[in-house]
């Protein structure tokens, strides 16, 4: 016989088997020994003989109908009945220490410790921390020379203190984090937009020639060509002074006017 | 004979002549309202909309007090067609067996009506009407005197608007662009062609070529914004000297101003960047070309000319 009186924490120890009523008497009786005279754990005990008292009032609950067999029937993997248990859950002593109302209680109590704790983990504020930036780069140079580098940068909607903190960061391992921008699909240059635009435009233009006047086609060319000269020439100035917001404004008139104009003449009506 | 025989017989007859009368209906229909010539006077609910259409020749369209439409039409082997309902008129050609020779309109319709004209390579002149929208591929148009709003589009043809009452929208592709007297917003563009707008009162204006000139007159809206943006075209400005900030930049083109002019610190390389103001500033007019030379000149020192 263990004479050596309970701590607390053999009482928390013992207490799941004292509930369960599967203590030996001396140990059954060193534990309301203890209760008897530590105001914390009785107040504990008290706490979970209540709970557990009610708990055996409650009434076995049922589903109105099972769900899993339709659930199964639609998962992809078949699905393997397990072999027969050798012993049923109420053989098992373990298995039905842990599944009495009391221990479900004090597992749900402990779940939602953790889940707080983890929490409060995730969300404190974290210093020093390196902001993620993504800078995407569409390649002008390696087109025709001509078409500028657009490079949207999300580092100018972070906050200014985010970017000082970043400066001042020493040469840390930034946190795991997942770049959700990266998955984002990229900026499309604005000039490939155009092109495209254009080249379906043409394409309409090109069917209808037939069912436009011939002075109106040779008109509509000229005007063509002028507006192409245009684009070209704000491309090459544009090659010179690529950050120049005035010449991508000029280059992004210019093809709108295209746009415009072969829009107009896909609209015409007909001749006759 | 029993009257169910009389009956059975009566039947019969409608049953047989019915086919003849819908013929007949039909041909009296396409007697009324397609023919070679037409003229003829419809009532017109107030504000109710006529809508010509031609593919050559020439529409013309003048206004009366009258809640009429006095239609006058012939056509060089096409076919009219007349549809009218008391909140709309429609007259219309179309070719007989693909032949069609030149189509004339003269129309004259209530002043409050709003009116939709469109032409292939016909001319088109109107003068009245709340709204108008007038259209043309190769023909010129032409439309004065509207109390409302005017849409007036060509491709190659000129075109021209004057008395708008109430906004402008106004574009062409080669031909010259012009507008007086214009009260609302003023949107004009072109490809080649010029845009001379006189006699503008407008808080807002906003022209765009590629390259045709541009010439602006009018008087300015303190709170007014005005924009002039051209690729090689030049750009000049009557302005009366009202509060007004200018901003000015132009890659390769001039800069000529009868008034004082600044360079800002913030005028980016290769491009010459002018902000200044007038008068205290107020109004914004702004104007962006490539290569084209800007122009600003004090109002009556050279009026726009046409």
């Amino acid at each position: 016989m263990n004479t050596q009186p309970l701590t607390c924490e053999m009482f928390d120890a013992s207490l799941p088997d004292y509930l369960d009523d599967s203590l030996d008497p001396d140990s059954h009786a060193a534990l309301e020994s203890h209760a008897a005279a530590c105001s914390r754990c009785n107040a504990l005990l008290a706490n979970l003989s209540a709970l557990t008292r009610d708990a055996r009032l409650l009434p076995d609950l049922a589903p109105s109908r099972d769900l899993w067999p339709n659930i199964a029937a639609r998962l992809e993997t078949p699905v393997v009945a397990l072999p027969a248990r050798a012993r049923t859950p109420t053989q098992h002593p373990a298995r039905s220490r842990f599944l009495t109302p009391a221990w479900l209680a004090a597992a749900a109590a402990l779940l939602v410790a953790a889940t707080a704790s983890l929490t409060v983990l995730v969300t404190r504020p974290r210093t020093p921390t390196t902001p993620i930036t993504t800078t995407a780069h569409t390649n002008g140079a390696s087109g025709d020379g001509a078409t500028p580098n657009v490079t949207p940068n999300t580092s100018r909607n972070t906050p200014p203190s985010a970017v000082a903190s970043a400066v001042a960061a020493p040469a840390a391992p930034a946190p795991r984090m997942v770049n959700t921008s990266a998955r984002r699909p990229a900026p499309v240059p604005v000039q490939r937009i155009y092109d495209h635009e254009i080249a379906q435009l043409d394409s309409i233009v090109h069917d209808r020639r037939s069912q436009l006047d011939s002075t109106t086609i040779v008109v509509i060319e000229k005007n063509l060509r002028i507006i192409d000269q245009a684009i070209a020439q704000s491309r090459a100035a544009l090659a010179h002074d690529p950050n120049s917001s005035f010449l991508h404004n000029q280059l992004n008139e210019a093809l709108d006017q295209k746009v415009a104009l072969l829009r107009t003449v896909a609209l015409l009506p007909t001749r006759t | 004979m029993p009257a169910r025989n009389c009956f059975a017989l009566l039947l019969a007859a409608l049953l047989a002549a019915s086919p003849a009368f819908a013929a007949a209906q039909s041909h009296r229909d396409d007697d009324d309202d397609t023919q070679s010539r037409i003229d003829t006077t419809v009532a017109l609910s107030p504000g109710g909309v006529v809508e010509l259409s031609l593919v050559s020749g020439e529409i013309k369209v003048t206004s009366w007090s009258s809640d009429k439409v006095q239609i006058k039409a012939s056509t060089e082997g096409g076919i009219l067609r007349v549809d009218a309902t008391p909140g709309r008129v429609s007259l219309s050609v179309r070719s007989d067996r693909g032949d069609m020779g030149d189509t004339q309109y003269q129309v004259t319709i209530p002043a409050g009506a709003r009116l939709i004209a469109h032409s292939v390579s016909g001319d088109v002149t109107t003068s009245g009407g709340s709204e108008v929208e007038a259209h043309s591929t190769s023909g010129d148009v032409d439309v004065s005197t509207v109390t409302g709003r005017a849409t007036v589009e060509s491709v190659s043809g000129s075109v021209k608007a004057t008395r708008i009452g109430a906004g402008l929208r106004v574009s062409s592709v080669s031909g010259d662009v012009t507008a007086d007297n214009v009260t609302g917003d003023i949107d004009a563009q072109s490809v080649s062609g010029d845009i001379v707008l006189g006699g503008a009162r407008s808080s807002f204006v906003r022209t765009q070529t590629v390259s045709g000139e541009t010439r602006f007159g009018g008087t300015i809206d303190r709170n007014g914004r005005y924009e002039f943006h051209s690729h090689s075209g030049d750009v000049e400005l009557a302005i009366s000297p009202a509060g007004v900030t200018f901003s000015v930049q132009t890659f390769s083109g001039d800069l000529q101003s009868d008034f004082p002019m600044t360079l800002q610190p913030g005028a980016e390389m290769g491009s010459k960047h002018m902000e200044f103001s007038i008068n205290g500033g107020g109004a914004r007019v702004a104007v962006e070309t490539f290569s084209g030379d800007v122009t600003i000149e004090r109002a009556g020192t050279s009026a726009p000319q046409d």
